[in-house]
């Protein structure tokens, strides 16, 4: 494809979902769907664009983005957390769903080949699906979020297993070779343990000091970050995991940083385009029209996907300690079927093991799971108490494991953005005279010294103010000398409703911040001009 | 995948290097893509340059963003005076140049066009790390680039159309015409439509930016325009407040990603020309390098600028554009121009580019106004002056103390180093010497030994140390920036007025009316 080609199209597919997901909005669907549906549009319904190999990639990295952050906000000790019940769950949960969906698809009348391969496909969650759900409702850091991330790890080491499995099959449909799948099995929980290990190194001994220096360099830091991402990525492609894996640890590493938090931030939009661009590749590569031959087949799965899997999750969290309330989220979590079962159906067709027919099943299954969890997962608190009032839970038993409670958010503070010599200067000024001050910078070094509180991040950015508690703050200053920053800063005080003062440093800029409502102005040159003089008319120089 | 790597592993070199050394990133990033291209470690060119005409359209996008009209700060004539004539003589110079090379009619007349316009994405990335996109000569060059950026995409559609006669002119005008129109629906209509209805939607707001972007690339190709040309019309159409500053944020990360793979994707796929090329590649380079800072420079001036904003704006846009490797690309596909000669102008581009940062220095702008005419009879007082006050440097505060000072009967006399500020002083009937303020000589001229108050703006503590010793009894005030330099000033028997105090105390009486004195 050439360049401009190649342009016009990630153009066309970021426009119609862009269009779609408005549209969504108001209909009050997840943005996933929306995304979906406008693949299906481009894709299927008018052919309007195809994936290429370049597509694929820019699909791919969003998928490593994606995980990439997940590793951001999970710090080590977080996942350690959750370990032991992530492998049972995501073991008990793997071995249950494929025995019940292969008994249910030889019942159907598919053959022994056929049925495990069907089993496969159905037996995982889907990571891109489920990361980007718990992301959008900011719940990556609760604990049916981190427990349903590590299954979903857990899942992903059985991916290999799966592959090698369909390769091993599709040699001649002989007698399955279990030592070469054990040897694969083998292989990847070594290549697992190779790569935590050089995480573990790379955070213990090499990361903090090189990434210290480069923390003045706000894009510097960004860039080195995603590099280190990257080689992740394809050190664990060499070691035959998957490339979630890599990413997911390569944000564990920084998840340790001190700024990981801005890190997050900065990864965020990145991760929001190119992973809006693999939802809707996602759609362009959907073939349906087989799957409507077989309705029966492709309800029957569905339901069960839908209903299944999360009673099962639901159970299985629940026997292990903890409370209904995050054993119910994380089986809600993981209703639905991988995009992976597509993938993995394709391998399948190409080495003779099922056929299309099978192939737009899956696609159908998975089309309508991701859709209908991606709803459920938006209404999953009322859901959860339209069950509770019926008694369908169950008795809530003693938890062992509880949720966290959450520390309240800062409020009646006043925010300071820029560590200049000035944004120091009323830091120290304010804190001193007992107010809870706030400040913030994209330099990490120049919040070291501060007696107050510090955020590290960049103040155009929506969620840095979010973070920051603009909406609770008693006022907000701003000692940059940016002219469109401390504009856009007045304007989003004014609609928070927080008084601002800020820098007009310069003639021009002081009338227009004014005019957008800034309470007071910092101008040193006056000011400085003001001390003059009245130092000299104290002096009687002046009269 | 592995591209994406190799990419961002080379810039994150680069950017090593760049904290390392104290450098500009830009430059440094091109060197490691043609480092990766010398070990061939870019397999898969076709994607290389997919990622390149990406990230392109991407940066021109955010470049335009900068350059709204509003930034401008009204001095419109200025802009367009300085704007025109650049283009015209540095344009109409390599024309000439060209010809005398014997590239033929056709192909110098790409490398004029290529020639006459100031780079944005490397100006604009400049002034936004130096923090002087606010400064008077940064509002200079924001317009100028605006107006050039202009310029060069309506002759762009022009040498298109050129080979269709009349009717392609016409194509081209309304082609240009209609971008026009829909820049201005976007910026005062649809844009902020978009933002106030989802504000708080950062996913759906980055896809709308994103698909303003693609809507204009693909109204651009409609009408047979490069599609960089729509990408950017459609930042300008989201430049303004707050909509600009709502993308800029929503995109920043964006940026600093494209930055770095367009940058070393870029090198990876430049291609260097043989000795006998280089040779035109310098002479075209030397010849923006050295023309454009004296022509602007002089241009600025005459329309009122300062001297010191006339060279600073000079020397920052002494650099071809991204558009002129889009002409050369242009010329090249329609057949205008030779391979050769294309790489000729991607090399002018570069080194220009390259340089552009260590030009544009402090250090540089300061030697060059050494050099500048003295302003007529500039170094001698009126009269001999006893018990005065001198102002030295005349800043905004510094002219604003000397207009009020003099208005209240204080003998006053200033110096400062700028020619041109000092002129227009003196035509109001100032006392002004033009000097710096680490020359002795100049510093004699104010009278500075008799005179009893002496108020130095500049912020710099060498300053200090020479007027105290020239005047050992006077009572010295120093305005200064940074609180380092306090205890160094306080040494030499100088009170200090630091701005940023002085802000402050400002600052908390307004906070204690405005919330009380105790917290609550």
């Amino acid at each position: 494809m050439p360049a401009q080609q190649f342009v016009l199209t990630l153009g066309i597919m970021v426009s119609v979902a862009a269009l779609v997901a408005m549209t969504a909005r108001r209909l009050n669907m997840p943005s996933i769907i929306a995304y979906i549906v406008a693949g299906l549009v481009l894709g299927p319904v008018t052919g309007l664009v195809a994936v290429d190999h370049s597509i694929e990639v820019i699909a791919e990295v969003g998928i490593v983005l994606l995980l990439f952050l997940v590793g951001l906000e999970l710090s080590l000790h977080k996942v350690k957390d959750v370990g032991m019940v992530a492998i049972v769950t995501g073991a008990l949960q793997m071995a249950v769903t494929l025995m019940v969906f292969f008994g249910l698809s030889v019942g159907l009348g598919f053959s022994v080949v056929e049925s495990v391969v069907l089993g496969v496909a159905m037996m995982f969650s889907s990571t891109v699906v489920v990361v980007k759900l718990l992301d959008q409702s900011k719940n990556l850091d609760s604990l049916f979020g981190r427990i349903s991330v590590g299954v979903l790890l857990v899942q992903d080491l059985a991916v290999i297993v799966a592959l090698t499995f369909v390769a091993a099959m599709g040699r001649g449909g002989e007698e399955l070779a279990l030592a070469e799948l054990m040897t694969q099995l083998g292989m990847a929980l070594l290549g697992m343990g190779a790569l935590l290990a050089l995480a573990f190194v790379c955070v213990r001994y090499f990361l903090r000091k090189p990434f210290a220096w480069m923390s003045r360099s706000r894009e510097g830091m960004f860039i080195w970050s995603l590099a280190l991402c990257f080689i992740f990525v394809l050190l664990a492609e060499g070691l035959q995991l998957s490339v979630e894996i890599g990413a997911f640890l390569a944000g564990l590493c920084l998840a340790q940083m001190p700024y990981n938090h801005e890190l997050q931030r900065q990864v965020h939009p990145l991760t929001n385009l190119f992973i809006a661009i693999f939802f809707v590749s996602l759609g362009v590569q959907m073939e349906l029209a087989a799957a409507f031959g077989n309705a029966g087949v492709v309800i029957t799965l569905i339901l069960l996907t839908l209903i299944g899997k999360p009673v099962l999750l639901y159970l299985l969290v629940l026997k292990q300690g903890y409370a209904r309330r995050t054993a119910f989220m994380t089986g809600i979590t993981l209703g639905q079927i991988s995009e992976f079962g597509f993938i993995f159906m394709a391998l399948a067709i190409g080495t003779g093991l099922a056929d299309e027919t099978l192939m737009s099943v899956v696609a159908m299954v998975g089309l309508v799971t991701i859709s209908v969890s991606a709803v459920v997962y938006g209404k999953r608190n009322e859901l959860y108490d339209w069950l509770d009032e019926r008694g369908w839970l169950g008795k809530e038993v003693e938890a062992d494991r509880n949720e966290a409670t959450p520390e309240a958010p800062i409020s009646n503070h006043v925010i300071i953005v820029g560590m200049n010599d000035m944004g120091r200067a009323i830091a120290r000024r304010l804190n001193d005279e007992g107010h809870r001050v706030l400040a913030v910078d994209t330099d990490l070094e120049k919040l070291r010294d501060l007696p107050c509180e510090t955020l590290m991040g960049h103040a155009e950015n929506l969620a840095v103010l979010h973070e920051a508690g603009l909406e609770r703050a008693k006022l907000i200053i701003s000692a940059l000398r940016i002219e469109e920053a401390n504009k856009s800063l007045t304007y989003r005080a004014c609609r928070a409703g927080v008084p601002i003062s800020v820098h007009g440093f310069e003639r021009q800029v002081t009338a227009e911040l004014s005019e957008l409502g800034a309470d007071h102005l910092l101008i040193p040159k006056d000011a400085a001009y003001a001390i003059q003089i009245s130092r000299f008319e104290n002096q009687g120089v002046l009269k | 995948m592995i591209e994406v790597t190799l990419l961002l592993v080379a810039a994150a070199v680069a950017f090593g290097i760049s904290r390392g050394l104290r450098t500009p990133v830009v430059p440094l990033l091109i060197a490691m893509g043609y480092v990766l291209s010398l070990f061939s470690l870019t397999p898969d060119r076709a994607f290389v340059e997919q990622l390149l005409q990406l990230g392109l359209s991407f940066l021109v996008f955010v470049a335009g963003m900068e350059l709204h009209p509003g930034r401008i700060g009204g001095r419109y004539r200025t802009v367009f005076s300085v704007g025109l004539l650049q283009f015209l003589i540095l344009g109409g110079g390599g024309l000439a140049i060209s010809l005398s090379m014997g590239f033929g009619m056709m192909a110098s007349l790409h490398v004029g066009l290529a020639i006459a316009a100031s780079s944005t994405l490397v100006v604009m990335r400049l002034l936004r790390e130096r923090q002087q996109m606010f400064e008077p000569f940064g509002r200079l060059v924001t317009g100028v680039l605006l107006f050039q950026d202009i310029l060069v995409i309506v002759l762009m559609v022009a040498l298109v159309q050129i080979d269709k006669g009349l009717t392609g002119v016409l194509m081209g005008g309304f082609a240009t015409l209609a971008m026009a129109l829909a820049v201005w629906g976007c910026a005062g209509y649809l844009a902020p439509w978009l933002l106030n209805k989802y504000e708080h939607e950062e996913e759906i707001l980055l896809l709308s930016i994103l698909t303003i972007l693609s809507a204009f690339i693909g109204g651009a190709l409609l009408l047979e325009m490069p599609p960089v040309a729509g990408a950017f019309f459609a930042g300008v159409a989201i430049s303004p407040f707050p909509v600009g500053g709502v993308a800029r944020g929503l995109l920043s990360s964006l940026t600093a990603f494209f930055t770095a793979l367009f940058f070393t994707a870029f090198g990876a796929i430049l291609v260097i020309p043989p000795v006998v090329d280089l040779a035109k590649v310098l002479i075209l380079a030397g010849f923006v390098i050295v023309v454009t800072p004296l022509l602007v420079a002089a241009i600025a001036e005459r329309a009122g600028h300062t001297a010191r904003n006339s060279i600073e704006a000079g020397l920052l846009i002494a650099q071809t554009s991204e558009f002129s490797l889009i002409v050369g690309l242009q010329g090249l596909v329609l057949g205008h121009i030779s391979e050769e000669i294309f790489a000729i102008i991607a090399l002018v581009t570069v080194l220009t580019m390259v340089v552009t940062p260590w030009i544009s220095t402090d250090r540089i702008a300061r030697r060059l106004l050494r050099l500048h005419p003295a302003p007529a009879s500039a170094r001698e007082p009126k009269r001999p002056h006893k018990e005065h006050c001198v102002v030295i440097g005349i800043g905004a505060s510094g002219r604003a103390l000397l207009i009020e000072l003099s208005r209240r009967g204080m003998d006053v006399v200033a110096a400062d180093h700028d020619p041109a500020v000092v002129s227009q002083l003196k035509d109001e009937g100032y006392e002004v010497i033009w000097g710096d303020a680490g020359d002795k000589e100049s510093l004699e001229a104010t009278g500075l030994e008799h005179a009893r108050y002496i108020i130095v703006t500049t912020g710099r503590v060498e300053h200090l140390r020479l007027i105290r010793q020239l005047a050992p009894n006077a009572q010295i005030y120093a305005h200064i920036f940074d609180r380092a330099n306090v205890p160094r000033a306080e040494d030499l028997d100088v009170e200090v007025i630091l701005y940023s105090e002085a802000a402050v105390d400002d600052f908390m009486v307004w906070f204690d009316e405005r919330f009380g004195a105790t917290p609550a």
